[in-house]
């Protein structure tokens, strides 16, 4: 039957920038895609958290076993029963019956920890965030919608730096590509570092609000829109690196070319998939 | 799940579809290799299992002890297969333990026992004794003050035992409306059909003489459960009931409502027979294999 269900995993710690890739990334798929929190797989609510004093970046806190069964159901198209995490209430809610449309994006701290999970993805993506960027982020979301203090946070963050840094972390050495972003003047610098051979699949170029990915001896191009001078690119070396720092005029803010580099990949495959099906 | 559009309902509907013929399956390849246990049983109450963990309870497979769990009381003990089936699909364990079934050894014997099965919530096998065990849950929920429900599937067999009613007075005398007994009424037991055996219709009526709030409805309609189930668990006075009506062996056309397959497992052709209608049942709901 083949392939029927794309699998992308994106991880990064809490509040460095996953869910916002995971919505830009849906917005350009057309419906083609579902996002799911891996969250959702905790062992324990935040109650039981607090009394075992354990962070949700230990292994042990989530349930790593059922994630690699859903992860290899939902890659041949079956549905499962999918547990909810409301993160409003810090407890669990009634698991709901998840159908796969053609691809599923998950998010979370632990989506290719161990080598079950890594082998059931197609592309495994690491946001390495800088501290700075994660702590202003989190405290921008996280006292507004998930009723926490900021110094609930500072010390949160502070308990969870070492298995930050023992689980989660290493994660970045198993990724296919790794999206850095940097405090910069004025905003986000983005970098971008892929794997040889993630962007193969692509034949021809395609096109993103001024950025284009071309193919390009044996690796790849990321080149600025023909109209804008200074074209960006990388050279077929043995790590694709792009380096996005403040954008020329009339080309995309560096986060925003990430998420359009990413989503393009992710079209190009779906399109691939739907010509390989009609050829069939 | 939180039903919001005609669409999104019928949607889930067709998945219970596909998920219970799929635990049908699972049911009898299981108790086929076993080589012994109750098809007829673990069959007629697929449906109400179903609609219960993949739609209805709030229930955590990540963490099956969790402290605000809604509790499943399985008192029909010998429909075991069902529940294991139901609650493998729903992610407790995994599937391919199903294999093991009534093995020496196995966490998955004919009568559930203290196994270290996650999501089995009480033992059982000898009948009767399912309502007062989760009666005695459902009051400690309540001096807890946690704001889960306990739900006790009962055989329509198995209310010859009169502890069942004593059980059912404790719980309207203890107003606790936060328990639900569901009733698969398949109409035989061990000995024949319940009606010769020990007659204990008009079942209905005699739920409500003791306290409880009832309804009936038809145990294979997934959507009329659910509606069942939603209205059950919206009590704020006394405990309620529902008799769901079911065909003993549902699903395997020479087993529904055959009493002869209440305890006997499939063999060789008819194990075949049995599989392929299920299979094709599994086909025609758009569930490949």
């Amino acid at each position: 039957m083949g392939k029927s269900v794309w699998l992308v995993g994106i991880a990064g710690d809490s509040a460095s920038g996953k869910g916002t890739l995971a919505r830009a990334l849906l917005e350009s798929l057309d419906g083609q895609a579902a996002w799911v929190s891996l969250d959702d797989y905790h062992v324990f609510d935040r109650r039981e958290r607090k009394e075992r004093k354990i962070t949700p970046l230990r292994p042990e806190a989530n349930h790593l076993g059922l994630m690699a069964r859903h992860y290899r159901a939902l890659a041949s198209g079956e549905a499962v029963l999918k547990p909810v995490y409301d993160h409003s209430t810090g407890t669990f809610g009634r698991p709901q019956l998840f159908r796969p449309p053609r691809m599923v994006i998950f998010t979370g701290l632990l989506p290719f920890a161990t080598r079950e999970l890594e082998e059931a993805l197609d592309l495994k993506v690491f946001l390495d965030t800088h501290p700075e960027l994660k702590y202003a982020w989190k405290v921008a979301r996280d006292c507004r919608t998930r009723g926490y203090t900021p110094e609930d946070l500072a010390r949160d963050m502070a308990r969870r730096e070492p298995d930050f840094t023992a689980f989660v972390e290493p994660q970045r050495d198993r990724a296919d590509l790794v999206i850095s972003q940097l405090p910069a003047e004025g905003g986000v610098r983005s970098r971008l570092r892929a794997v040889p051979g993630i962007f193969a699949p692509v034949r021809k170029g395609f096109r993103q609000g001024g950025l284009a990915l071309v193919p390009w001896g044996g690796g790849v191009v990321l080149d600025a829109d023909p109209a804008v001078e200074g074209a960006w690119l990388v050279k077929a070396a043995s790590l694709l690196e792009v380096d996005l720092p403040s954008p020329p005029p009339g080309v995309l803010e560096g986060s925003r070319a990430v998420r359009a580099i990413l989503a393009g990949l992710l079209r190009g495959w779906l399109e691939e998939a739907g010509t390989r099906e009609e050829a069939v | 799940m939180a039903i919001r559009t005609l669409g999104e309902r019928e949607e889930l509907l067709r998945e219970l579809a596909r998920v219970a013929a799929r635990v049908r399956y699972r049911v009898v390849e299981a108790i086929g290799r076993a080589g012994s246990g109750h098809p007829g049983g673990s069959l007629s109450v697929v449906d109400i299992l179903v609609v219960l963990y993949f739609a209805h309870m709030r229930h955590t497979p990540t963490n099956p002890s969790w402290w605000a769990r809604d509790r499943l009381v399985f008192s029909k003990g010998h429909g075991c297969p069902a529940l294991y089936a139901v609650l493998a699909e729903a992610g407790y364990f995994d599937p391919e333990e199903l294999a093991t079934l009534r093995r020496f050894g196995s966490r998955l014997q004919g009568h559930p026992g203290m196994t270290g099965l996650p999501g089995l919530e009480v033992p059982a096998g000898s009948l009767g004794h399912g309502l007062s065990v989760g009666a005695g849950i459902a009051l400690g929920l309540r001096l807890d003050s946690i704001p889960a429900r306990v739900y006790v599937v009962l055989g329509d067999g198995e209310l010859d035992e009169g502890q069942v009613w004593e059980a059912a007075l404790f719980a309207s005398h203890q107003r606790l409306s936060n328990l639900v007994a569901i009733v698969d009424a398949n109409g035989f037991q061990l000995d024949g059909p319940t009606r010769e055996i020990l007659d204990t219709e008009p079942l209905l009526a005699k739920w409500e003489a003791f306290g409880w709030e009832g309804m009936e409805v038809d145990g294979h309609d997934h959507a009329a459960l659910l509606e069942a189930l939603e209205w059950a668990a919206s009590s704020e006075r006394a405990p309620r009931v529902i008799v769901a009506r079911t065909v003993k062996g549902k699903g395997v056309s020479f087993m529904e409502g055959q009493g002869a397959w209440h305890g006997v497992a499939p063999k060789g052709e008819e194990l075949e027979k049995a599989l392929e209608e299920l299979g094709r049942a599994m086909e025609v709901r758009g569930e490949g294999w």
